[in-house]
């Protein structure tokens, strides 16, 4: 919904900059004006600039002057929105001071980092090591330290490993592992068709005390036709001295 | 283990004071625990004091490979041997070997020297 504000500027992945169509009047200036929401789709890295029209209007030039110039800043500006704003805001007031007070946003849409992970994997010993392969190569894009890597791929891998342990038979059991990367807050779930057992023996029992040391939150959802065990860490979050649990 | 389902390498040394060294390679899972049990076992000589099990080129030790640990330590025990593990300042693996408890019942060192005490 835009009402009489000035367009806003959209810079996509692309290095592509254009302004947003679909304008209406100033909310108040007449009685009887229709208000259209006009959906935009943007893509992750896409630098929305929203401003004050003293940014663009200048007594001694055209407002399309004006907006062509500032097309042409966020075209060649810094990529961080920040760093977009102040380079925005120096190069209008070093070319000729406003008439008018100036305000500049600039938001960028930041995604999931590293996407989506979604893994089938035959329920067997040999698809642990592929699915930590597959895991770690999506942590790392996703921006995850060294340790942490390590640590997430150990706390799924043990939950893996109590799927694969369980499997009836061969061949005919799968499991999938499924990650999001939602700014850092990483969730992983394994899920399998079978029914969740309580792990046994003092190494299942181990695999429990790994997950939740490894992982800000552990979770285990059982119904009658599949179990998922939920797996979730923030990133970033420094070096965790992690006390061992009491067993 | 870089290679797929295989067992990582265990290389074998006879060191001085009687303890054996073993260097374990690459990942260690349910996929090769049991087998790297057996072999770490069997290359421990009855008139051994014990054995050095180096971790420094492991890359991954779950649950599995820990267990393996912890029952080859009982065994040696029963024996009267003594398993000592090598894992270097800074490795991966040593948060979670705390965590699972495996050093309250063996000893960790930074380096073989270190272990066979020839530091």
């Amino acid at each position: 919904v835009n009402a009489g504000h000035p367009p806003p500027l959209v810079r996509r992945q692309d290095g592509s900059v254009a302004y947003l169509e679909g304008g209406s009047l100033p909310l108040g200036a007449m009685a009887l004006t229709r208000y259209e929401e006009v959906p935009v789709e943007l893509a992750p890295g896409s630098v929305v600039l929203l401003y004050t029209d003293g940014l663009v209007e200048r007594r001694s030039q055209s407002l399309d002057a004006g907006l062509g110039e500032l097309q042409q800043m966020v075209g060649e500006g810094p990529s961080r929105p920040g760093a977009l704003c102040r380079s925005v805001l120096d190069a209008v007031f070093d070319r000729q001071p406003p008439d008018d007070d100036v305000a500049v946003m600039a938001l960028q849409l930041t995604g999931l980092p590293g996407g989506r992970l979604v893994l089938d994997l035959p329920a067997e010993p040999a698809s642990l090591w592929r699915l930590r392969r597959g895991l770690r190569a999506w942590l790392e894009r996703g921006g995850a330290r060294h340790d942490e890597v390590y640590g997430i791929t150990l706390a799924v891998g043990e939950a893996a490993a109590n799927v694969v342990e369980h499997a009836y038979g061969p061949g005919d059991a799968s499991f999938r592992v499924e990650g999001v990367n939602d700014d850092g807050e990483v969730t992983v779930t394994v899920r399998d068709s079978g029914q969740w057992r309580e792990p046994r023996g003092a190494d299942r029992g181990r695999g429990l005390l790994l997950m939740e040391a490894f992982m800000d939150h552990t979770a285990v959802h059982a119904t009658d036709q599949w179990t998922s065990v939920e797996l979730r860490r923030h990133l970033g979050v420094g070096d965790r001295q992690r006390e061992p649990v009491l067993a | 283990m870089r290679r797929e389902a295989s067992p990582p390498a265990t290389d074998g040394d006879e060191a001085p004071q009687g303890f054996s060294v073993a260097r374990l390679h690459g990942e260690i899972d349910i996929a090769n625990a049991a087998a790297i049990g057996v072999e770490l076992t069997d290359s421990v000589a009855n008139s051994a004091a014990g054995v050095v099990v180096d971790l420094s080129d492991v890359d991954y030790l779950d649950s599995a490979g820990m267990r393996l640990l912890f029952e080859l330590a009982a065994r040696l025990n029963r024996r009267q041997q003594e398993l000592r593990v090598v894992v270097p300042e800074g490795s991966m693996l040593e948060p979670s070997l705390s965590v699972a408890r495996l050093t309250d019942v063996v000893p960790l060192f930074p380096t073989v020297a270190e272990a066979l005490g020839q530091s």
